[in-house]
């Protein structure tokens, strides 16, 4: 507490000698992101594409649960949000059929992990997560592969306007914006995907 | 962190002769200056100008109600179940974190890249109460290994080559022989993955606090920083009081401009808000977070004309563009923080008579500035160090002796124009391409140019009198 006063003291004690510039309207730092859902999905695809995301684009969910069978077909365990969350009510009887049992805790032998999506942002191609009850943060980190499903109208135009509908922010512990597969160039400025986290991120996208 | 700013000069003769530094650092640079160019400037050079005038005016706001701000965080922090400390100094700051650490009984502790902790030393500190911490950003990783320090902001091994990271890795870490990158990279993974899975204590930084709403902002490309906050039981984050943001849409701004200015990238792979501990409900992150508020000298730079030098959000592209930088690389600064942003503030973090030559490592060039993503006048602020310099600190007796004698003989013009032709005279009949010591500094790096026939005073006379006549 005496560190927190002293520290605070100091600085109150100083005159402003910093200006304080008067609020102005910001800027969105990609400018002139259209909000027309069509033109919003198409270019959420192209940003997704330019960070090495891989875009299936389905019509619906039977197809949609296709997709993610074929890309993780012959796997025993993978990680995932409950299926509840993901918001594919028919990939659990099609999962166990096969199966493939989803976890939700740290299981570092599963190679995929399969998701949902709470926000998707047009202008830079990025997914945005949150942790919550069935959804473990774990899921998007452990796999080598992100299995991300999303539903084309959550697909907003930027970071600025999501931050502008958040009403709730604080409620999940953690919300992360993903763009793009985790990498690094530490090694003489050389790329490698996949450094700590997923190596491949695939987007499941159901246009609706 | 031990202070060895003022060698600098020593240190930058040795980088000078090391050409796979020179190389390295060269390469990195300039592929950092070029990619910031590319991203700031994308929607042309008005908007990318633009938007490096609202990051300024975000941290300017954000410095000049900093006391209410930060009163305003550490209430929403609490509310959002953060713990909340506050260290005046690097003493106090480790104190807290080793207590933390004895009081959930923390055998290894994960760390990922923040400069604050560098700063205080903290994993000298844990080691020393018998903690292991690891380095889990690769670059930090293979600078623990090499028992070096972090060389540049963004990019910690940036002065290093593909063969001597190979080498580290292979003789510290018994990584078997290779010498591909994604080789490398996936042996990092596998090696750190059981580190994740182990740790019961992670720490972190922290690239922005909003006050707003009470989370911590973290930008990051390798992922190892979701695995320092999501699954030890216990996470700290040692934050500078100077990261404080208003609000929520103010973030949005910056953590957007810092990976644009930084790296080039659009976003991190991950942006992170943390809105603190684990929720009754979710399945993981930790249980108790500690966020420290560090000063260790920033309320005294606060206090300063210098005060503007704490708008930085750390994006390390003074470094990229500093032509000082780019050939000394960053260890011979000394200290923490390197490049142009280092020499300002590492005199006053650690006093100018410390750190007395960093403010002359710098040809006021005045790209620092121009780079700047929050427009720090560090240009400046390095001439006014100087000045400070003089004004309080002893000087070198030979220096100040010609100095002296400088000052003297420019207070006699004729004496100084008869002394001007005299020494033009005398070194055009001698056949000398270098100064004799003890005035040979300069001599040594470049070769003596032919004095002019005539004196400047001279031509300018006939110059006059041309125009005149």
């Amino acid at each position: 507490m005496d560190s927190k006063r002293a520290i605070l003291d100091k600085l109150s004690s100083t005159p402003s000698l910093v200006l304080d510039s008067p609020e102005s309207d910001f800027l969105h730092v990609v400018p002139n992101v259209s909000n027309n859902p069509e033109e919003m999905l198409t270019r959420f695809i192209t940003e997704a594409e330019k960070l090495i995301c891989k875009i299936h684009q389905v019509t619906d969910e039977e197809e949609a649960i296709e997709e993610i069978l074929t890309l993780v077909e012959g796997e025993e365990k993978i990680l995932g949000w409950s299926l509840d969350e993901i918001g594919l009510p028919s990939l659990e009887p099609a999962l166990n059929a096969k199966n493939i049992h989803v976890d939700t805790s740290p299981n570092p032998e599963a190679r995929y992990g399969v998701t949902g999506v709470d926000a998707a942002l047009a202008a830079t191609g990025s997914i945005i997560l949150s942790s919550g009850a069935g959804k473990p943060r774990v899921a998007s980190l452990l796999p080598l592969v992100h299995i991300a499903v999303l539903r084309s109208e959550k697909i907003i135009q930027d970071l600025e306007s999501w931050v502008a509908h958040q009403e709730n922010l604080t409620e999940p512990s953690n919300i992360f914006v993903i763009s793009g597969p985790s990498k690094t160039a530490d090694i003489a400025m050389e790329l490698v995907m996949g450094m700590h986290g997923p190596q491949e991120i695939h987007i499941i996208l159901i246009e609706t | 962190m031990e202070n060895k700013a003022n060698q600098f000069i020593r240190a930058a003769d040795v980088a000078l002769d090391d050409p796979d530094l020179q190389k390295a650092v060269a390469y990195g640079t300039r592929l950092g200056f070029n990619k910031r160019i590319a991203a700031m400037y994308e929607y042309g050079e008005e908007h990318g100008e633009a938007l490096r005038q609202q990051a300024a005016q975000i941290k300017r706001r954000a410095l000049a109600n900093l006391p209410d701000l930060l009163e305003e965080a550490e209430k929403n922090l609490l509310k959002n179940g953060f713990k909340v400390l506050w260290a005046k100094d690097a003493a106090e700051a480790n104190e807290l974190i080793l207590e933390i650490a004895k009081k959930h009984e923390s055998k290894l502790a994960i760390k990922s890249k923040s400069m604050a902790t560098e700063e205080i030393g903290v994993n000298e500190n844990l080691e020393a109460a018998g903690v292991e911490v690891v380095e889990t950003d690769l670059g930090e990783f293979i600078v623990q290994l090499a028992e070096e320090r972090p060389s540049h902001i963004v990019v910690p091994i940036v002065h290093k080559t593909k063969e001597s990271i190979q080498k580290t890795l292979e003789e510290k870490a018994q990584m078997p022989p290779t010498d591909d990158p994604v080789e490398m990279a996936r042996f990092a993974r596998a090696y750190m993955r059981e580190k994740f899975l182990q740790a019961d204590l992670g720490i972190s930084g922290a690239n922005f606090v909003i006050a707003e709403t009470g989370s911590i902002g973290l930008v990051m490309n390798e992922g190892n920083g979701r695995f320092v906050t999501s699954l030890p039981k216990v996470h700290i984050a040692l934050v500078g009081i100077e990261k404080i943001v208003g609000t929520l849409a103010e973030y949005a701004t910056l953590t957007q401009v810092l990976p644009r200015s930084a790296t080039g990238q659009t976003l991190t792979v991950y942006t992170n808000l943390i809105n603190g501990p684990k929720r009754l409900n979710e399945e993981d992150g930790a249980e108790e977070i500690y966020l420290i508020f560090l000063d260790n000298g920033r309320s005294e730079i606060y206090q300063s004309n210098y005060a503007d030098s704490l708008a930085c959000i750390r994006c390390g592209s003074c470094l990229n563009a500093c032509p000082v930088y780019d050939v000394t690389g960053g260890h011979a600064y000394g200290w923490v923080y390197p490049g142009p942003i280092g020499s300002v503030i590492t005199p006053l973090l650690k006093g100018l008579e410390n750190a007395k030559t960093l403010p002359y490592a710098c040809s006021l060039c005045g790209l620092c500035k121009d780079v700047c993503p929050v427009d720090i006048d560090l240009p400046h602020f390095l001439l006014d160090l100087r000045k400070d310099i003089v004004q309080t600190q002893k000087g070198n007796w030979f220096w100040d002796m010609g100095i002296s004698a400088w000052s003297w003989i420019v207070r006699h013009p004729k004496l100084y124009r008869f002394a001007g032709k005299v020494a033009a005279r005398v070194l055009g009949l001698l056949p000398l391409k270098e100064i004799p010591a003890p005035f040979n500094a300069w001599t040594d790096h470049h070769t003596l140019p032919a004095f002019a026939k005539k004196s400047f005073t001279e031509l300018w006379a006939e110059h006059q009198g041309e125009k005149n006549g």
